[in-house]
């Protein structure tokens, strides 16, 4: 920096010119001063103890105000104003220090914990006391719906018969029919078909050809029941008055039978294991059995 | 600030009023969860030709109810109920089970319905109620699956019927009909 009144060049940062002691342009406040001889004005290096140029006895006061900050961790600040370090002249004003760079504090963070420490067990109250509550309003009202179920009453049942049916079971004729192709003997190339009538009777009509003759057969039986099982009764075999079956070689009461079987066969079927059959009945078209599961 | 006592009764106070509000939502969010349309059980099958029709007692129904709540096995046991028929395949039940030392009773209603291959029929549940908690929404879809499989147990094994199919269901006040004809 030159100095405005002499013009002597100074080294840059310097506050006062170096040659006539004129005070220089200030310097941004943000830094010290730069070291320097406060008699020849030459820059000194931290620690001096005397000026390298003109060799003047430099104070204590510098060196200690140069060493580096104290690195760790800081004691407490305390609630007086900060201390300043008197600007340094020796004898001639504005050379030295102005001011010792403030330490900066790093935050331990004692203070803030014991802060934090006093304040969390609250905020934790309030949640815990939120959950508690909202919790135990829930276990009310969920208590409060659910209590009739605790305290009903299952009404009794009437007494009901136990011979009573359990199931009814009506079969249609037209179903029967069809167990009963299979029933009729290998010889018998017909078809047969059921027809159920009131009265427990039961009429199965068959239609075979023989050679160039259509033959029809009326197996009448009656159905019942007989020690829980069904039992089909052959009445008559009706062949249009004459036994035409012999010509085929088969039995009328083998027919029957076979016929009888089948229907009983597949009404048991129906009825399925551990039924105990009660009644049978039978109207115009269905078979009608009642039955009671062991 | 006022002394630490007052403050933690503030924190108290404020934690039970938002606990209040926050279990008033819970509670009203439970109710509307578990509230709901019943399941529409749909027209009631008309089977006009059947080959066989097995009418079921409401007597019977209570018996199998009794014999399969002694075969039960689990946390959840069945100690009574029945079941009262009603017309539209439907069935209002009630049973008391035993969970532990409680024994609530649980009502509802039951529908039956042939399934969709119309081998069997099967009972799905339209209602369950706990005192007044709906419990549609809680009860495991395979609740009554042991049911259903005892059902189709009855009609194919039991009462033999092999080779038809379930045409319909209907019920009145007494009695269950079920209507099996063969698949054309």
């Amino acid at each position: 920096m030159r100095c405005p009144t002499c013009g002597q060049e100074n080294r840059s940062g310097a506050r006062f010119c170096g040659r006539c002691g004129s005070p220089l342009e200030a310097p941004p406040a943000q830094q010290p001063a730069a070291e320097a001889c406060p008699v020849c004005g030459s820059p000194i290096k931290p620690g001096a103890r005397f000026c390298t140029r003109c060799g003047s006895t430099l104070s204590e006061a510098p060196q200690a105000a140069a060493a580096p900050p104290v690195q760790g961790p800081a004691p407490v600040r305390s609630s007086q104003p900060e201390r300043q370090i008197p600007e340094y002249r020796n004898g001639r004003p504005g050379v030295g220090f102005d001011a010792v760079p403030e330490i900066a504090q790093p935050s331990t963070g004692y203070e803030s914990a014991g802060t934090r420490s006093r304040k969390r067990p609250l905020w934790l109250l309030g949640v815990a006391t939120a959950l508690l509550t909202a919790g135990f309003f829930c276990c009310v009202v969920v208590g409060l719906a659910a209590a009739p179920a605790f305290s009903g009453v299952i009404p009794s049942q009437p007494e009901v018969d136990p011979t009573a049916e359990d199931i009814t079971i009506r079969v249609a004729e037209a179903y029967i029919s069809t167990m009963l192709g299979g029933a009729l003997p290998p010889s018998v190339d017909g078809e047969a078909a059921l027809d159920v009538q009131p009265g427990n009777t039961l009429v199965t009509t068959i239609d075979f050809r023989l050679l160039i003759v259509r033959l029809q057969v009326l197996v009448n039986a009656t159905i019942s029941v007989e020690h829980g099982r069904i039992r089909v009764e052959v009445d008559n075999i009706e062949t249009g008055g004459q036994n035409l079956l012999e010509l085929v070689g088969v039995e009328q009461f083998a027919l029957g039978d076979a016929i009888t079987d089948a229907i009983q066969q597949g009404l048991e079927e129906e009825l399925g294991e551990g039924a105990r059959l009660l009644t049978i009945t039978t109207d115009d078209e269905y078979v009608i059995l009642t039955a009671r599961w062991e | 600030m006022g002394s630490r006592p007052l403050r933690i009764l503030l924190v108290l106070a404020v934690g039970a009023l938002a606990g209040l509000f926050v279990g008033g939502g819970m509670g009203a969010a439970v109710w509307l969860l578990l509230t709901g349309e019943p399941e529409p059980m749909g027209e009631v099958q008309a089977s006009p030709g059947f080959d066989i029709e097995a009418t079921i007692t409401e007597n019977y129904i209570n018996r199998i109810m009794v014999a399969s709540a002694n075969e039960m096995a689990g946390p959840v046991s069945l100690i009574e109920g029945h079941m009262d028929l009603h017309p539209g395949s439907r069935a209002d039940f009630m049973v008391r089970l035993q969970a532990g030392p409680l024994e609530p009773i649980v009502e509802g209603t039951v529908g039956f319905r042939v399934t969709a291959d119309r081998a069997s029929i099967e009972v799905v549940l339209l209602d369950a109620w706990l005192g007044r908690l709906r419990l549609n929404r809680v009860v495991p879809a395979g609740a009554l699956d042991g049911i259903n499989a005892d059902i189709k147990q009855l009609l194919v094994d039991k009462v033999g019927s092999q080779g038809l199919g379930v045409l319909g269901v209907v019920s009145d006040e007494d009695t269950l009909r079920v209507h099996l004809g063969r698949s054309e």
